[in-house]
């Protein structure tokens, strides 16, 4: 869950509205002591005490951030095994052109399990967006023309996948679409 | 010797810059809540939509916020350093930068060159290839980039060192004093302006160049193909644009430490107030290692190019994404151990820092979250994206906000209404936040960015984004009542001498 879009952005709420709320407070408290402060009060010691505290904590989480997102990597994704390929190469092999605006695809249909998309751009800067049947995004890849990409994805749940692009590519940009099947 | 010195060396070109700045601001800000209600009714043409999407793309950050930086930062060399702000290098950023957007409006309006937010190359010639738009219209469009180019690489920052490292000090014009260059941390925040911007945009710039002469016929178009290769374009592109962004952040970051330790609490009636600072060496070293992690986290903006990019290089952009965050973790704990450990005075121009700050911490956690390989695939492309991005433009306006309150009186010779003042700093960060918190949520549900009608529909995000929308349009009208009464005031400024 928190390797998603979704899961993304409930870590950001999660964190950042108490840092808003005990910023808001402590803005609050200064300009309080603004009018009638006697005195500096943050004792040098106490002030270092929570400096060390304050760093240790955001290099603690910075850390185990990092290192949990490390699976979420698409090309380190472990590949899901699927009848009558190896995970190390995956026979599925969906090529993909976009061009100004719309996608070609040499198959609207594969078996669940790993595939790999192979992908170019003709004129102008496009994605390969893919959606999952429940409209979550599992990958997007950037195209340049005259680049060629490659993205190894495991789709194991059936249905209907759709292809977006999210890189802005001119008028017809928000009508950019192509679905394919996965099939069980 | 005093009575020589007019105040108007001082504040006319800063001024001038600033109320250039909020014309801008206006403009743009009228296109863009165009846009969120074009969302909510459909009123608009694609075509339409995208000529707004790309002309508030272009003044906002640049008309707006760029110039708002460059006449407050050049406003505040001069007084701290006690430099006249006038002279070629200045004259030429100021013009230079308006011809330059003025041309970039012609092609959008005239030509209809309509390429989104950034340049998305190469768009703008595939555009005109496809008869989208004319080679005129590429043409104008292409020469208003390099003029805007031209003084953001070049001309701004040889005005800012000029003034801080050239000419002799008038001590008449010394109205808040500085020790050195690099203390207090206030001065340092502009110190990664001068030296990292200009040498790591001679690329993109010599780029646009090419492209421009070959346009016009100047040189032959294949001597521009080097140029027009993607990966060529893009590398120099994102490490001039990224660290440009990274630069303006430091730049209000600098601000910050510059207003803050200015309004701590008045032990005594009598005091006068030394600037103090929680710790002068943290926040030094806070810039410096913010400085330095930024120059190398770029490439975050091509992670999504698993095959191009190599992913040593997408690694060290993450690392170096998060390691921004912890330079600016050193600052959030000086800014609020200051505030916390000495009391801050309320006024609009400490208010407007601190929000802005606030703001700006909670949008760089975001930029952190897109800053991550694993999120980046499932967010690039996204309105988290425009979260992000409109979100640190903001809270950069915000903190040069506080800036412009400080220096009302000396750029427009009548006090501020705290009053007003309170009102547009609290509305225009509850909007600001309000936009953010609702555009990332519209990421998260996949929503592409920059997309006219929306693909994936999102009622309830696009009331969010008219709501705060049209609040913080209500902030900057507010402002803006306030600025038009100084502005028709006798003007005691232009005659003063100081």
């Amino acid at each position: 869950m928190l390797g998603t879009g979704w899961g993304a952005i409930l870590l950001l709420l999660y964190l950042t509205a108490p840092f808003l709320v005990i910023f808001t407070l402590l803005l609050l408290l200064a300009f309080r002591r603004g009018r009638s402060l006697s005195g500096a009060v943050l004792g040098e010691k106490a002030a270092r005490g929570m400096e060390v505290a304050w760093l240790m904590g955001v290099g603690i989480a910075w850390a185990v951030i990092n290192l949990v997102s490390i699976p979420w990597i698409p090309w380190l994704q472990p590949l899901a095994a699927t009848p009558g390929q190896t995970p190390s190469e995956p026979v599925q092999a969906v090529n993909v052109e976009a061009f100004m605006w719309g996608y070609t695809i040499d198959t609207y249909e594969v078996k669940a399990g790993t595939v790999k998309f192979v992908a170019r751009a003709h004129d102008t800067i496009h994605s390969l967006t893919i959606y999952s049947p429940r409209g979550e995004i599992l990958a997007t890849v950037m195209l340049l023309p005259g680049m060629r990409e490659e993205l190894v994805l495991n789709l194991v749940e059936p249905g209907e996948y759709v292809i977006r692009c999210l890189e802005f590519c001119g008028d017809g940009h928000s009508a950019m679409l192509s679905k394919f099947k996965v099939v069980g | 010797m005093a009575s020589q010195i007019r105040l108007e060396d001082l504040t006319y070109y800063p001024r001038l810059m600033i109320l250039s700045s909020i014309a801008w601001f206006f403009a743009g800000g009228a296109a863009g809540l165009a846009m969120v209600l074009a969302h909510l009714t459909g009123a608009l043409r694609i075509a339409d939509y995208n000529m707004l999407l790309t002309f508030h793309g272009v003044v906002m950050p640049f008309g707006g916020l760029f110039q708002l930086m460059m006449g407050l930062s050049l406003l505040r060399v001069g007084f701290c350093y006690g430099k006249s702000v006038k002279g070629p290098l200045v004259k030429a950023s100021y013009f230079t930068l308006n011809v330059g957007l003025l041309l970039i409006l012609a092609a959008i309006f005239v030509f209809g060159v309509r390429t989104s937010y950034t340049l998305m190359f190469p768009l703008p010639a595939s555009g005109a290839l496809k008869g989208l738009w004319s080679l005129e219209g590429l043409t104008i469009f292409v020469w208003g980039i390099i003029l805007v180019l031209a003084v953001i690489i070049t001309l701004y920052p040889a005005s800012l060192a000029r003034l801080m490292f050239g000419g002799k000090t008038q001590e008449a014009f010394v109205l808040e004093r500085f020790v050195g260059t690099l203390n207090p941390a206030g001065m340092a925040g502009m110190l990664p302006y001068i030296f990292i911007i200009p040498p790591l945009g001679t690329a993109i710039a010599i780029g646009a160049v090419t492209i421009g002469l070959a346009l016009l016929g100047a040189i032959p178009l294949s001597s521009a193909g080097w140029v027009l290769h993607p990966l060529n374009f893009n590398y120099p592109f994102w490490i001039w644009a990224h660290n440009l962004m990274e630069a303006m952040g430091i730049m209000a970051i600098g601000t910050v430490y510059w207003l803050i330790p200015r309004y701590t609490a008045v032990l005594r009636s009598s005091e006068v107030v030394e600037p103090r600072l929680y710790s002068e060496k943290l926040g030094i070293f806070a810039i410096v290692f913010y400085s330095t992690a930024a120059v190398i986290a770029f490439p975050h903006h091509l992670f999504t190019m698993p095959t191009s990019q190599p992913a040593g290089l997408s690694y060290t952009g993450q690392i170096a994404s998060w390691l921004t965050g912890f330079g600016a973790a050193f600052s959030v704990f000086n800014v609020l151990a200051t505030a916390y450990a000495f009391g801050l005075r309320l006024t609009p121009a400490s208010l407007a820092a601190m929000l802005g700050f606030a703001v700006y911490i909670v949008d760089g956690f975001l930029a952190m979250q897109l800053g991550t390989i694993g999120w980046a695939y499932r967010l690039h492309g996204t309105y988290a994206v425009t979260a992000h991005l409109m979100t640190i433009l903001l809270a950069v306006s915000l903190i040069w906000i506080g800036a412009l309150y400080h220096s009302y009186r000396l750029l427009f010779g009548t006090e501020v209404n705290k009053k007003l003042a309170y009102i547009h700093i609290i509305l225009t960060a509850v909007a600001a936040l309000g936009l953010f918190y609702f555009m990332a949520f519209m990421g998260g549900a996949g929503t592409p960015r920059r997309a006219y009608p929306l693909p994936i529909p999102s009622d309830t995000g696009v009331l969010g984004l008219v709501g705060f929308g049209v609040l913080l349009a209500a902030a900057q009208a507010i402002f803006l009542a306030q600025l038009f009464k100084s502005l028709s005031k006798p003007h005691h400024y232009i005659s003063d001498t100081v």
